[in-house]
Parts: C-alpha cells; structure tokens; sequence
C-alpha cells in the first residue's frame, strides 16, 4: 500500500522569465515501510520535494497522498496536527530548540497534542541514540552529531507513520553518521515506519531500499532492477551499519549505480 | 619600526553608509524611540512645569496674596529698616481702617476696608488676581471691591465709575463706633479663588479715618523675600534688626521642609519619566544586537579593526540622533506649545493660548542630552560585545541564548520531574495532561527564559503605569471637588447676619424642617448660641495668665482680673454658650479624638471650652467645673458645668465669637433646656452628593428676599476653582496619558524584536506539530503574564509611592489620600487587552512568510 504519493506536484519559484521551476511534475509513490533515499545534486530539488511530502511547503500545483489524504487541501492547523500526529522531520541543521534541554525537546510534540509522552518509549529511544546521560543538557552543550541524534529522536518519539529526514547526516562524520543512520533504521524497522531520507552520501545511499533520483526537479527514471531489488533487504546488514557479506558485494558490483554515487573502492575493501 | 597612519576615513564613512542604508527598518525603529523619547521628554518637561505653574497660580489665588512673612503693626522705622535688607524683595504696608456695615438698604455683614500702598498692590495683590478691571482707588471717594464683596451687595454687573452708597465705621479706636453715609465711586474690581469679600480705599480716604499702621491687629507690614525658602533663623536675624515689641511676625517655617519634600516628591517622578525612556531607546538599540553582530562579525572576518567596528557603530547612532531628535523636540514643540495651550484655553477661556507654559529653551536642551546620552550608551553594548569577541564568535552571537548552569540544570530536572509526578495518577496510570496546563506553562517559562529582556519589558512597563498611578495621585490631589469636600463637610452654610445685635429668628425650627423635606437635602445641622456670663472663677487664672503673655492680651493681668470680678458682663469678658446637635457632637468630637462622653454631653453634664487663641490644650481647666449664666440674671442660680475638653478655635462650630473667656460647647438639648428657647445662629446643609445645583437652588429659594442671612457655598467655591480644575486634569491627564502610551509603544517594540528573534522558533515549533493557534494562545498568555506581573508591581509600588508623594505636595491638611482606581482600573484593564492582542497582531504581521523560508532565513541563527 501506498503511504505517500504525488501526483504532478509543482513548484515554482517567481514568474515569467525568471520563474525557477523547483519541482516540475513530480509522480512519484513510496510504499508504507520502505526506506527509500532521494539523491540529486545541488539545487536539483530534493529538500523541496521533502518539505512538500511533509506539507511543510505548499506546492504551485499536483497532490501530495499522505496515507491517503491530499495534505495540500489542508488549512494550516489541520495540517500541522496531521503532520504532529504522523510525519517526524529532522532537519539537517537539526533546528532543536535552544531554549529546551534533551527531554524537552523529544517530548514537545507529544505534549503539545495533549498526550503524556511514553516515559518508557522515550527512556528506550534516549538509550539507543546513546544520551541517557544527557536528558538534561542544552543543545548548545551537546556536539553537531549528538543534536542530530536528539533531532531524530524528538522525530521518533511520537511514533509517526512517516519519518521525513533531510541530510540528517550532512553535518556529522563518518562514525557519527553511520550511528544515526543504524538508529533510523532499527526504528523503522522495529515500528514498521517509512523513511524518506535525502543524503548525499554514496554508501548511505546504497544501504536503502529504493534511490530517487531528482535532477531539475524531475524524478528521473529508477536506477534499480527487480534482481538489485532481492539483492537489497530493506534493511541493513545485522552487524550493524556499512557491515556487508561477500553476497552482498556481489550484488553490489552488478548494481548500475551512476559514477557520482558509486562508493569507493577502497571504502568497500575495508568493510 | 616606524608605524604610518592609514587613510582610511573615507572607507569607514562609506561603509558606515551602507550599513546604514541596507539596515532601514532597524533604523526606522530605532529613530523613532529617540524622536519619542525626545518627544516625551520635551512635553513631559513643558507640561510638568506648565501645571506646576497651574496648581501653584491656583495657590496664589486662593491665598488673594502673594507674600512671605507678614509683621504686625509696622512702625515706620521698621518699614524702612526691613525694606532696606538685602534678603527682602517687596515690603509693602496695608492698613484696615474701616468696616463697610451697609451697601444701600442691604447688610453687607462687616466687609472689611483696607489701604494698601503700592507695593502691596503691584507686587503682592496683582500676581493673586485671576482677573481685575478698573485702578486701585486714587480718589477719595473712589473703591475697589472683590467679587465676592460685589455678590454679597448683590451687585451682579458692576460697571466702573457707578456710584455705591454705603454706610460704614472707621477703626479708630473711640468710645464708641459711629455709622457713617458715603457715595463711593467703583473704580475697579478684581476676582480671586480666596473667596474673601473685601474692599480697597485710596490713601486719603485712610488718612481720613485716622487710622495708623500701628493700631493693634490694624497694619500688616507684608514682605516677599528674594529667596523664598527661609529658615527660621533669617526669620529671627530679621527680628533682631528691628526691636520688635509685641508684635507679630507671621510665617511658615516649613518653607525649606516642605520644599524639599516637593523636590524630592518631583526628583523622583522625573527620575523615573527619565528611567522609563531610557529603557526605550536602550531596548531599541539592544534588541538589534543579534543581528548586527552578524553583520559586524562578517566585516571583522574581511579585517576590519574593533576600534573601526566601534567607528562604524558610533556614527550610525549619530545619524539616528541627528533624525530622530528633531523630529522629537519639532513635535514635543508643537503639542506643547500649540496644542496643549488651545485646549487649556478652550477649558478655560481666561487664559491666552498664547500666554500658557512657553516652553523653556532649556528642556530642548535636557532633551537633547538625554537622547543623545542614552542613544550612545545604549549603542557601548554592541560595540563593547564586538570588541571583546572572535570573529567566529561574532557570526554565531545570538542574543539572550543562555548556557546553562548548575543551578539551572536543577531547576530544569526538578521542574521536569514534578511535570512527571502530576502526569502520574494513584494506581499509577498514565494521565493524559492537558493542552490547557501544558501552554500556561510554556507561556510562563517563555517570560523568564530571556531574564534580562523579562526585566526591561517589566521595569518599563511597571514604571509606565506606576507613574501614571502617581500622575492620577497628583491629579486626584488637586481636584477641586476632593479639596472642598475635605476642607469642608458641610456643602451650604446659612449664617444669621443678625446673631450679635437684633437676634431675628430667621432660621426658625419650621424653616429647618422645610429645608430637611428638600429633595437631595442629606442633613441639615443647626448651631446655636447665646451670650453667658462667667464670673470670676480661680480655674480660669492660669488661662488668663497665658493670654496676658500672648500679644492678644487686653491689657495688665492685675487690673483685668479685678475688672472681670467687678464686672463680669463687661463685653471683653462674656463668651457664648454654644449649642450642637448629634451631628455637630459627631464632628467636634472626631476633631477631639473621640474623648467626649455622648451620654454626658446630652445630659449638660460635660461642656467643650473654646480657647481664645492657640494656647497649649489644658490651661488647668480639663476637669474643672465652671459656673455660669445669663446675662442680666446674676441673681438667679448659676449654672454648673465640667469642661471635659479644651478645643482649638478652628474646631468651633459657631461663627460668631465672645469675649476673652472660653466659649462652652454644649448639647443643643441642654441650651434649649437652660435658655427655654435657642437662637440658632447657622445652619450647616449637607446634600446627597455635594454640588447638587439643583438642590442649592432649591434650598437658597427658601429664604428668598431674606438679606440678613449669608450663604457660604461649596458649590459656589467649586464654580470658581472649575476652571483651574480642569486646567489640571488637562494638564495632569496627558502626562499620564503619554507615560503610558510610553509604555504600550515600548510593549510593541519588545514584543516585536521578541518575536522576530523567535522567528526560527516559530517556524520550528510548527514544523514539529505546534499550531498557530498554540502560537498565538502562548504569546497571549506570555502578554498576560508581563500585563498581570507589571500591573501588580506598580501597584505595590504606587501605592506607597503616591502616598509618599501625596503628603509631599500636600497643600490641604484635611484631604485624606484616595488612590485613584477609576483610570488606573482602566489603563490596566487596557494593558491586559493591548498584551493579549498585540503579539497576536505583530505575529500575523510578521510571520507572514512561509515556514521553509522562516526556516532557512534563520538558519544561521
């Protein structure tokens, strides 16, 4: 089933000669649980394509289907709740509250639709991205790689059905990113959640279920094969992030994967 | 290594230009606190002075004369010797040489004549006249009379030159008083707030009479000193300079006490009009911090020096001097000196708009300065953060982000455990808490989260409100109708003119019960009194001994005791025999301090004596008993009384006094018990509310026709004093009115720099599930917040403040402090509405973009 959907979704930034087509008649469908990635380059229009998927932008024209619902129909608080309520974003300047410390943060949108946060659930979201120790802390005392972690667990903590994630390792290295990446994965995995993920980062990418490719903002045509598709589990190897057996390798050097993501060779020889 | 200076004055001053260019809003806002501030100072200022000049011209004309000191009985070597010192500006001699008996048929109840040389009249009449037609008496024949002398001969349309026939008495000590026939010519009229009725005669006329400056209570030597604020010892360095015997000096030597008590009231009111735009134009400038600072940082990373960051930072803040205080001192100019004098003039059409409150040059210049002043100060912080700052550090400044400390951290866990512990029921289940709990909160901690920005919005508002508070206090304080009420109880006294000679009973017992079935008639209190006689008593001796030390003494204390034992109806001697009811018991005995027995007084068991003069509240006589009777019936059995209290003469309740000997104050019943019948020589009418017109009316028409009564009006004394009242509260009004338009403006000033710095937050906050709607109820709530916390700080501070300045201005003994609810109800009951729905507004206004963009467009915040 069909958790997101759009249909010929535009926009368009100015008018006439100067119009700037960030999004030109995107149709695209993601499945309830898949963990798919969006690549392109820069200015191609991914981040817009995410904030329209998460009905934190309008479009000029098209759809947008979140479980069913044209979130672009919405009025402006409907589509807040609704996104509180299903969609977790994290951004990739991570854009905590600076005011808040750790707990607050995670539990603001819990409490802000009235409900008493799952201490338990939070405890054991706190434990597995590692800041039990840091439920009191600022997030100017935390490093860059700590807020994104408290950025993805403020997403997780309501349990939503989508989690909308732009970069969310842009900023951090490569340990760091691999951590929050695993910590993406096991939620969506454990709580059957869809993860839409914009990166940058080859091997991020190649660890997902499916790539989408923006470029000018059009999806371009997918870049994977039904084979490619059996070959990669919707989910990452066992021992843990950026580990990969021989079989995977194996499917991984049939896969026709474009120059500019390809991981580097001595990168996969390591692993 | 030799160093050269660079050239770089021109580079500074081009990007001190753009800066300024590129920076518009900012700049706009922030000249616009210092055009205000200059602004409010200036008519602050202006109208401060011009209503201190109000209520104190107000002083003047109540007092009918504007002096220092006065010396009784000035011989001409004292004249001289006084007008020839240094300290003494004016001293000018005035002489009461006759009493004026009758105009026409009309009694005029024993209006007093006086001749006073020209400096009285210059120096010391003229300043305490409202208005005045006509010369001073050159001839003659010739008179100038007060209004109120005019009303009570019931001339309505005096014109000059008309002729008065009137019958009058010189002063000159005779035997025994002549009535005399005179034509007087009107050769002028004048009218004051002193509600006195008196009469001004030419120097021959005074010649005339015969009268000197020396006969006792006769001549007043009054003298205006240079500096106004003497102390008792120039009042005794005076006295020792001109031998005086038994004479009197009169004077306040409270002068300098009292003054400093208003200086000191009037510091502190501008203190805080000062405190309050100050905290206006630093707020502007500070709020702008953040995003300089970014700015400034990118400039210091491409090289540019602190010491020319500091350049960069000075000169703006000179341009926005150079606009905003201008625009300020041309407005402040233009209300204070066109449009608050049009409408002083319109409340009181006496006044030339033209002649109100000329603006003093030296309040442009105290505007200037302290918008230049705080202008600069207020622009150290940015320039003394750049310079102690990296470059990097610069470009990730954001103001009011706090680190946390321990302490805080504390805070943080016990205040999240606590939110843990009340989302926990008994049997330990989850409770769900709660938009409506959980909001409050977060407004609240949202207030205090930016301490230093809590604090400006509240000290500024507290102070706003606090001076309006005062600024009510001080109007309150000079309100005609408060004033009157005070000084009086009663709203109508009828005095029977003919009480001392003829006795007509023309305020008989069915006049009184006819005035007391008047609609809006409230109570109508009767006082009598009758002539008694005391004979000789040993009780009295220590009474009589201190009357013959003071200056009223009638003569040699040996000889006056023996006249007194030989004839103790002698008319130096017989006081009166005074008669209250339960209303006039209720009053005096109030005044006394409540230590008269009802029961007793009722009886004629007890009695209050009047002393003569101010004499020390015993005299040996508390608790002794004192004969009595009428006179003409020695023969008869005296009457027995004790005298359980001593009274000032200000507490008496009749008009009319007797002879040396304390008058006794007894219960109506008792007098009408003693003399069958009681003469009531007045009646005190209170009304419903006081200044009933139509009441007045219909209480004066009962006695149509009658002219030997007199009529003292509240309503009358308030007619007068109106237009001066509404001078003040014109005046008293918009200064109120401009510290808290001060204060709003300076509300929307915080609250929209705080929410533009929240913008990020905003935009974060909806982007995880807040709705607008939370958005908007926060900021309401946050507005309440600093409404309810301010309001009620002034409050505590007003309240003992207005009380401290109140008693510092305090003109009239007997007004008691009323805190002004009605407009301070209404400013805050305002306030609470602008906190609610201004950051509502502002939030609309300035959250109009999209949610990405707000995103982005902080991003590096």
């Amino acid at each position: 089933m069909d958790i997101l959907v759009t249909n010929q979704l535009k926009k368009y930034y100015g008018s006439g000669d100067t119009v700037v087509k960030a999004l030109d008649g995107v149709d695209l469908s993601i499945k309830n649980g898949e963990f798919a990635v969006i690549v392109g380059t820069s200015g191609s229009g991914k981040s817009t394509l995410l904030h329209m998927l998460g009905g934190l932008d309008t479009p000029t024209s098209g759809t947008v289907l979140v479980d069913g619902k044209d979130i672009s129909k919405m009025k402006k608080d409907e589509l807040t709740i609704f996104r509180r309520r299903k969609i977790g974003f994290v951004f990739q300047n991570y854009n905590l509250l600076p005011y808040m410390n750790v707990y607050e943060n995670m539990v603001l949108p819990i409490k802000l639709d009235g409900v008493e946060p799952d201490q338990n659930y939070i405890s054991e979201i706190l434990q597995i991205i590692g800041l039990s120790d840091k439920i009191h802390a600022m997030p100017g005392q935390l490093s860059g790689g700590q807020q994104q972690r408290v950025a993805l667990a403020r997403a997780l903590a309501a349990k939503p059905a989508i989690i909308l994630a732009d970069e969310p390792t842009g900023n951090l290295d490569s340990r760091t990113s691999m951590d929050v990446l695993g910590l993406i994965k096991v939620s969506s995995e454990r709580f059957g959640q869809t993860v839409v993920m914009i990166t940058h980062n080859d091997e991020i990418a190649q660890m997902a279920g499916r790539i989408i490719r923006i470029e000018d903002g059009r999806c371009q045509p997918g870049t994977h094969t039904a084979e490619d598709e059996k070959c990669r589990p919707n989910r990452l190897h066992p021992d843990g992030p950026g580990t990969h057996t021989a079989e995977d390798e194996k499917c991984r050097q049939k896969q026709a994967v474009p120059d500019g993501i390809r991981p580097a060779e001595g990168e996969v020889e390591k692993a | 290594m030799k160093s050269f200076k660079v050239k770089n004055r021109n580079v500074i001053l081009q990007i001190a230009g753009n800066t300024y260019r590129g920076s518009k809003n900012r700049n706009r806002l922030t000249i616009l606190a210092i055009a205000l501030t200059a602004f409010l100072i200036t008519v602050v200022l202006a109208l401060g002075i011009s209503y201190w000049e109000t209520v104190s011209t107000r002083t003047l004309y109540m007092q009918g004369m504007d002096f220092d000191i006065q010396l009784s009985e000035p011989r001409e070597d004292q004249v001289e010797k006084i007008r020839s010192m240094d300290k003494v500006k004016y001293a000018g001699v005035m002489v009461k040489c006759a009493i004026l008996e009758k105009y026409q048929d009309q009694d005029v109840h024993n209006m007093r004549m006086y001749w006073l040389d020209d400096t009285v009249w210059e120096k010391q009449c003229i300043p305490a006249m409202e208005e005045c037609w006509g010369t001073y008496p050159r001839a003659e024949n010739e008179i100038m009379l007060s209004w109120t002398a005019l009303t009570e001969m019931g001339i309505t349309d005096p014109q000059i030159g008309m002729k008065l026939p009137v019958t009058y008495y010189t002063l000159k000590e005779v035997e025994e008083q002549i009535s005399l026939q005179k034509e007087f010519v009107l050769s002028g009229y004048y009218r004051d707030y002193s509600g006195i009725d008196r009469a001004y005669v030419s120097a021959d006329f005074y010649a005339q009479t015969g009268v000197t400056q020396t006969d006792f209570t006769q001549g007043l030597l009054v003298i205006t000193l240079k500096n106004p604020l003497y102390s008792k010892a120039d009042i005794i360095e005076i006295q020792n300079q001109i031998d005086i015997n038994r004479q009197t000096i009169d004077a306040d030597y409270e002068t300098i006490s009292n003054f400093l008590q208003v200086l000191a009231g009037l510091t502190g009111f501008l203190f805080m009009i000062f405190l309050s735009g100050y905290l206006f134009i630093y707020n502007t400038l500070t709020i702008s911090i953040a995003k300089d600072i970014h700015y400034y940082g990118q400039l210091k990373t491409m090289g540019m020096t602190a010491g020319q960051l500091k350049m960069l930072i000075y000169l703006q803040a000179l341009w926005n001097s150079a606009l905003g205080i201008p625009v300020g001192l041309l407005a402040g100019a233009l209300v204070a000196q066109k449009i608050v004098p049009q409408i002083l003039s319109i409340v009181n059409p006496v006044l030339n708009a033209g002649e109100i409150a000329p603006v003093q040059p030296w309040i442009y210049l105290v505007a200037v300065v302290f918008a230049l002043f705080t202008n600069f100060f207020g622009s150290r912080r940015p320039a003394a953060v750049l310079a102690g700052c990296s470059p990097v550090e610069a470009l990730h400044y954001l103001a009011g982000r706090q680190k946390i400390g321990r302490r805080e951290a504390r805070k943080e866990k016990s205040r999240e455990e606590r939110v843990r512990k009340e989302a926990q029921t008994e049997d330990g289940e989850k409770e769900e808490v709660g938009q409506r709990g959980f909001l409050p909160r977060m407004a609240a901690w949202n207030m205090f989260r930016d301490k230093g920005q809590a604090c400006i919005i509240l000290l500024s508002f507290t102070i706003a409100v606090t001076i309006f508070f005062l600024a009510n206090v001080v109007v309150k304080q000079n309100d005609a109708k408060s004033i009157l009420n005070a000084v009086s109880t009663r709203d109508l006294r009828i005095l029977n003119e003919t009480t001392m000679f003829e006795q007509k009973d023309l305020l008989s017992d069915e006049k009184i019960e006819e005035i007391r079935g008047l609609e809006g008639v409230k109570s109508v209190s009767a006082v009598t009194s009758c002539e008694i006689v005391v004979p000789y008593q040993e009780i009295y001796l220590t009474y009589m001994d201190s009357l013959h030390q003071s200056r009223y003494t009638p003569g040699n204390l040996e000889k006056d005791l023996e006249s007194w034992k030989e004839d103790p109806e002698g008319p130096f001697w017989a006081p009166r025999l005074i008669g209250i009811d339960d209303i006039g018991f209720t009053l005096l005995n109030e005044r006394l301090g409540g230590i008269l027995d009802q029961e007793r007084f009722e009886k004629g068991e007890i009695a209050a004596a009047l002393n003569f003069i101010d004499l020390s509240p015993d005299q040996g006589l508390v608790g002794k008993k004192t004969e009595f009777y009428f006179p003409g019936q020695q023969e008869k059995p005296h009457y027995t009384i004790e005298i359980a209290a001593l009274a000032d003469p200000q507490f008496c309740p009749a008009y009319f006094g007797g002879g040396y000997l304390p008058s006794l104050i007894v219960s109506e019943a008792y007098a009408k018990q003693l003399s069958g019948t009681a003469f009531t020589e007045l009646i005190n009418i209170t009304y419903d509310e006081a200044f009933l017109e139509a009441t007045e009316q219909s209480v004066r028409s009962v006695f149509t026709g009658e002219t030997q009564l007199s009529f003292s009006s509240k309503l009358e004394q308030y007619v007068d004093m109106k237009k001066s009242e509404d001078q003040v509260r014109v005046l008293g009004g918009s200064i109120g009115i401009l510290m808290a338009l001060l204060a709003i403006l300076n509300y929307i000033n915080m609250m929209a720099a705080n929410i533009q710095n929240r913008s990020l937050e905003f935009a974060v906050l909806e982007s995880i599930g807040m709705t607008v709607r939370q958005q908007k109820t926060i900021l309401s709530l946050e507005g309440i917040g600093y409404a309810v916390i301010s309001c009620t700080l002034s409050l505590m501070a007003g309240i003992p403040l207005g009380y401290l300045i109140f008693n510092s201005l305090k003109q009239y003994e007997q007004l008691p402090y009323i805190i002004p609810w009605g407009y301070n109800l209404l400013l805050i009951f305002t306030i609470v509405l602008i906190c609610i729905f201004v950051p509502i507004v502002l939030y609309q206004k300035m959250q109009r973009q999209g949610m990405i963009e707000r995103l982005k467009g902080n991003a590096e915040m």
